[in-house]
């Protein structure tokens, strides 16, 4: 009977076309990780004497450059860096306006990029970021490494736009001081790519998925075959089973494919070197002391839960309105809503702040909601949104299909 | 088997669409006739669980056909008066889906559909989109998903609408072949369909059941009612507003009209033999009747 269902979505030709759609999408998002990743090479041929690789050549290229790099993340690695680049920036090419010499310069520094943006964020004030931070830098600097990041914190929770209660603000210092150190750093082109346009593929496929199912439900109505549906022996009970079943199958079917070979492909190409760094080394601030694999592992099941849930929504509203336009609608209402809601003003900690992140729309974008500071106080336990939503959404997932059920078979035709 | 309605009463709203209907039906074909509107529809949804009554109950065999809920509708054949299809599914595929509805085996279902194919006569087409199919060859795949279980009550909500006199002719037929040791209930509002197939006609109007019994008794009801005249032309629109005319036939003589009345309209009016449309028309008026212009 699922057969049949899926046969009944995958018959028309619209849902053909959402499907392509998927599988075009993630083309397209595979393509754009892929040119995220750059290195340059002199060419004096070109007039700005560099040429631009990108994708798997130019991934393997800076893996190649970070080699001296490599390895646990202490304070002599920093300073290195620190000197190596003072090395770089007395060069009479660093004191030139001409383009080629700036490119020329820029490629002497391609083995410590991921340093030096980890140090744009770490040696300025807590909220700031500059990238030139590392050309200004002493050796003697790298001894703050990772006593800055802690001060850091400690200046911007006194200061007074903060809305977080003492239980949270020491939460969160405990989080930073128990982040272990020194870090490992292995470049991690591969799972930043992917970080990057995983939120673009989650939330394009959960409309696509939404359309696909809107119409499982609402199509028996729309082309009167109610009537001899809900007439026949498993009309109220299994066939409705099977629609249900229809509808996950499609998700996850979708959900797995196109996140299997969207991350497959990239790092495939761009290598899952990196995957024991920690996130910090991207994103500083995050009080998540976890790697780039476990960040992508959440990224994962916040996609998976939130797809599910979504399109168990879309289903419900289906089931119970009819009206695959109204269904449709609801992956439309749930990610966009945020970005009306986002208009009100609200700091991290704040009431609004803190609900606004546990939409699900949140789970589409993991990891911008790492580096959030919006903290729960759950049975006298601190815990971030990260630790709330798949739960919630897999809770209420779990809700909705048995509700979907109930609303469609008891359903009459009138 | 022996179903049973009991006072069964629809409401949607303040309208009562169905109205305290009770009748018992045994194995047979049962003509349903009304007007449109006259609550068909509605009653034979709840023969078919779709919609619960408002009041009363249908009970088969004494357990109430709700309560029996899957084990009911096993025995179930339904074809509505829209029929819902899937457009972009072949035929085969429409019945092996029902029939994976109405819980056949799969190699059981394969055999079944096959021989229904090429009883309804869609065996040729059996791979083509049910979208590309006439009104007929809906109806007949429409008659094929609902006898696909062997269903011991066959309900068939106007299974004829639309279609042409060919069709329906080989509808007619087709409903009779099939009717054999079930419960077949058929609705129409063209007599035509079941005068000569129905053992027993049910008349309904505004939701209630008017008059019902064997078609032979009801056709003896009015046995010295129906009249055959001949009158001038100009007088054809003063008879109508009179009397119910069944039919109007105009030749050279004048119009002959087929009237139906107590006493003979006219002097030389001569009786006509009885037809269930004639019974139709005593019982529902005007809206019987039809022009039959042979100048």
């Amino acid at each position: 009977m699922t057969r049949y269902e899926l046969k009944k979505v995958f018959s028309q030709r619209i849902n053909q076309i959402a499907a392509v759609l998927l599988a075009a999408l993630t083309a397209f998002c595979i393509w754009l990780g892929m040119t995220s990743v750059s290195y340059s090479v002199v060419d004096n041929t070109l007039p700005d004497g560099a040429r631009h690789l990108s994708g798997a050549v130019a991934a393997a290229r800076l893996r190649e450059d970070a080699i001296p790099y490599c390895g646990a993340f202490t304070e002599d690695v920093l300073r290195q860096v620190i000197s190596d680049n003072q090395a770089v920036q007395s060069l009479p090419e660093a004191q030139s306006d001409s383009i080629p010499d700036k490119n020329y310069i820029y490629m002497l520094t391609q083995g410590y990029r991921d340093i030096r943006s980890l140090v744009a964020g770490l040696y300025v004030g807590f909220q700031d970021y500059d990238y030139y931070t590392l050309d200004h830098l002493q050796p003697e600097d790298a001894d703050r490494l990772y006593t800055l990041r802690t001060q850091n914190l400690m200046t911007w929770l006194d200061s007074e736009d903060i809305n977080l209660s003492p239980v949270k603000q020491q939460f969160l210092i405990d989080r930073y001081n128990a982040l272990e150190t020194p870090m490992t750093y292995h470049p991690y082109n591969g799972w930043e790519s992917i970080s990057e346009y995983a939120p673009t593929l989650l939330m394009v496929m959960t409309f696509l998925i939404g359309f696909l199912v809107a119409g499982i439900f609402a199509r028996e109505k729309q082309h009167k075959a109610d009537a001899i549906f809900y007439s026949t022996y498993h009309g109220r009970k299994k066939a409705v089973w099977a629609k249900v079943k229809a509808g996950l199958v499609i998700t996850n079917g979708a959900f797995w494919t196109c996140t299997l070979v969207y991350s497959g492909v990239l790092l495939l190409l761009l290598s899952a070197s990196g995957w024991d760094t920690p996130i910090q080394f991207q994103n500083w601030k995050s009080f998540y002391n976890i790697t780039m694999l476990q960040r992508y592992l959440l990224m994962v099941l916040g996609g998976w839960v939130s797809v599910n849930f979504i399109s168990l929504l879309c289903m419900l509203v289906s089931a119970k309105t009819n009206s695959s336009m109204v269904s449709v609608s609801i992956p439309f209402a749930i990610m966009f809503a945020p970005v009306v809601l986002s208009g009100i003003h609200a700091a991290d900690g704040t009431l609004i702040a803190n609900l606004i992140s546990l939409l699900p729309d949140q789970l589409l974008q993991v990891s911008v909601v790492l580096n959030r500071f919006n903290l729960y106080n759950l049975f006298g336990n601190i815990c971030g949104s990260i630790h709330i939503l798949p739960w919630l959404y897999l809770i209420f997932s779990l809700l909705l299909i048995p509700a979907i059920y109930r609303v469609y078979r008891k359903k009459q035709v009138t | 088997m022996e179903l049973t309605l009991h006072e069964l009463t629809k409401q949607f709203n303040h309208f009562t669409a169905v109205d305290r209907v009770s009748c018992t039906m045994e194995n047979g074909v049962y003509g349903l006739l009304g007007v449109n509107g006259a609550g068909k529809t509605t009653l034979m949804r709840m023969l078919c669980t779709l919609i619960t009554p408002t009041a009363g109950s249908i009970t088969l065999d004494g357990q109430d056909i709700f309560q029996m809920g899957a084990q009911y509708r096993q025995m179930l054949g339904y074809l509505p008066q829209d029929f819902g299809y899937y457009p972009d599914f072949t035929a085969e595929d429409y019945l092996l889906y029902v029939a994976s509805l109405k819980a056949l085996r799969p190699m059981a279902a394969r055999q079944r559909v096959n021989e229904l194919l090429h009883r309804v006569g869609l065996e040729s087409v059996r791979k083509k989109k049910v979208k590309t199919f006439s009104g007929g060859m809906k109806r007949r795949l429409g008659v094929a998903q609902a006898v696909l279980n062997d269903p011991a009550i066959l309900i068939l909500d106007e299974p004829t609408a639309g279609l042409d006199p060919n069709e329906r002719i080989r509808f007619r037929n087709l409903i009779s072949e099939l009717a054999q040791d079930r419960l077949v209930l058929l609705s129409t509002h063209i007599v035509s369909d079941v005068e000569y197939i129905a053992g027993e006609i049910f008349l309904m109007k505004d939701g209630k059941i008017a008059h019902s019994g064997p078609t032979a008794d009801l056709i003896s009801a009015i046995s010295d009612q129906v009249w055959l005249c001949t009158v001038p032309r100009r007088e054809v629109d003063t008879f109508a507003r009179v009397y119910k005319v069944a039919n109007v036939r105009l030749d050279s003589a004048g119009a002959q009209l087929r009237i139906l009345a107590p006493q003979p309209p006219t002097p030389d009016a001569v009786p006509a033999e009885v037809t269930l449309e004639d019974v139709f028309l005593s019982y529902f008026g005007e809206t019987g009747g039809e022009m039959n212009d042979t100048v």
